[in-house]
């Protein structure tokens, strides 16, 4: 089966990130999730991979408070329930207040580029 | 199987190359490293370069040098460790019987021509994961820390040590950017770049470069110089797995024992370390994946001084290393090679000098640990 081109995927995707929802790629023979977004499994090897749409919420991996003259902004690894974690950014809540294991949803109408925007989910 | 051998190393001294092309730089190392080795370029037939050199690197620069005699060239790129897959690649060209003297140099001017803040060379935009990671290295690297430190319990007094010794180091190192001993309390003082992270954690930006020289053996030997054999290699590279990640471990665990099952020898008979060095916490993990403790354990190891030398068990980066003396292109490998090098040799500054250095390793990981990175070992032994 022939792969899809990578660069319609990350149009595709950061599109759908714009209207708030995350895309999350699966393998349609292995049946498992990867992030960033593949043409192949990058598990099996697979070149027939397509979209999932993630529940978006998931769990803090690891964040920093990034600290660049008087803006603070949070950079995240937040693990999704399908499996991978993707790198993005976490807003609109007290970054002091922000521990690993919080729970965290995607921010509706937000994005940092191509990469998904969290708050934390109480 | 015939041996090689670590011939010649040189340092440019500069930290900051105003005026200075990146060829030229390039140049003053090559000359530099066979100068020390007693050969000239008619003898270079291997030639290693990254993409520090200027141009198509391997090409520009051999003619830029007048290398004649080249017939094995690599321009392996892994970032900071590439310097470290180059003596391995070296050391099983000499082995194949492909060249007999290789030349390895890497340079770099980047904070003279106020060029980038990243890596001289690679196209970043064209990565594949570029959309996906846009973090520069220093939110990365707290990441990291963060995730270590809720883990494994690791503190940001643990990771301060290691700053401290490689103060204590540069103090002696007249050509260091930073010769001040420091604090544990003054690098928890520092203003913090991306918790945990403070300034202090952070290594220097600074040019220059090295060079190193590595013969058969029969050259080697034939020279009546320091003798340093490359025992052990290994190298391994890593990445984000999908997003199966673990920040905590990097490829290095594979590198180090590959290198180690190369070498023969036990974690414990390494008398000196080179570790790379761009975050205190880079520091600590490679620590623990090169087994000289348990994961985890890299904390409590640090701690109390264990890494200066006179006073520790593992002293490292004897010459104040990225966090205090310099980091050239933002690729610390190739000094870390070089000090390694010097304790092999004996020739270390004598107040840091290790006693009887028969076993020394340098190490490093290029890349970032949160992402791809390819990492390597090299075992020197004082024969």
């Amino acid at each position: 089966m022939s792969p899809s081109p990578d660069v319609d995927d990350l149009k595709t995707y950061s599109e759908t990130l714009a209207q708030g929802r995350l895309l999350v790629r699966r393998c349609n023979k292995c049946g498992e999730h990867h992030h960033f977004p593949r043409s192949y499994c990058p598990f099996c090897g697979n070149g027939d991979t397509g979209w999932t749409e993630s529940s978006g919420t998931g769990e803090i991996y690891a964040f920093t408070r990034w600290r660049q003259r008087d803006k603070v902004t949070v950079p995240a690894f937040v693990s999704l329930p399908e499996g991978p974690s993707v790198l993005g950014l976490i807003a609109d809540c007290d970054p002091e207040a922000l521990r690993i294991g919080d729970r965290v949803r995607l921010a509706e109408t937000q994005t940092h580029g191509s990469m998904p925007v969290f708050t934390r989910d109480i | 199987m015939p041996d090689a051998f670590i011939m010649g190393i040189y340092e440019h001294p500069t930290r900051r190359a105003d005026g200075l092309t990146r060829a030229r730089l390039h140049a003053d190392v090559a000359h530099g490293a066979l100068a020390d080795a007693g050969l000239t370029i008619h003898d270079v037939d291997g030639y290693f370069c990254a993409s520090d050199a200027p141009g198509v690197s391997a090409l520009a620069m051999a003619e830029y040098l007048g290398l004649t005699n080249v017939r094995y060239a690599d321009s392996t790129e892994t970032g900071g460790s590439s310097y470290l897959f180059h003596v391995q690649h070296a050391i099983d060209a000499i082995r194949a019987g492909r060249c007999n003297v290789a030349l390895i140099t890497m340079a770099d001017n980047q904070v003279a021509e106020k060029r980038s803040f990243g890596l001289t060379g690679p196209d970043f935009a064209s990565s594949p994961d570029a959309p996906f990671a846009g973090f520069v290295p220093a939110p990365l690297y707290a990441m990291v820390a963060a995730r270590h430190m809720h883990e494994y319990g690791t503190t940001s007094e643990q990771l301060a040590w290691i700053k401290v010794a490689a103060s204590h180091h540069a103090q002696h190192n007249p050509n260091a950017l930073l010769r001040d001993v420091v604090t544990v309390e003054q690098v928890l003082d520092s203003p913090l770049v991306a918790d945990p992270l403070h300034r202090l954690d952070c290594c220097v930006m600074t040019d220059g470069g090295g060079a190193v020289v590595i013969a058969r053996q029969e050259i080697a030997r034939a020279s009546g110089r320091p003798l340093v054999r490359v025992r052990g290699t290994g190298s391994a590279l890593g990445h984000a797995n999908g997003g199966r990640i673990d920040l905590t471990r990097t490829a290095g665990v594979r590198s180090a024992a590959y290198a180690f099952e190369e070498a023969g020898v036990a974690r414990s008979d390494i008398k000196y370390a080179s570790l790379y060095d761009s975050f205190t916490i880079t520091v600590l993990v490679q620590i623990e994946d090169i087994g000289f403790c348990e994961k985890g354990g890299g904390g409590a190891f640090v701690a109390d001084g264990n890494l200066i030398s006179g006073v520790g068990k593992l002293p490292f980066n004897t010459d104040g290393g990225g966090l205090c003396s310099n980091h050239p292109g933002n690729r610390g490998g190739m000094t870390k090679l070089l000090e390694a090098a010097r304790q092999a040799r004996g020739t270390a500054h004598p107040a840091v000098q290790v006693p009887n250095c028969d076993l020394a390793l340098a190490h490093a990981t290029g890349g970032v640990i949160a992402g791809h990175h390819g990492s390597s070992t090299i075992i020197l032994e004082r024969i």
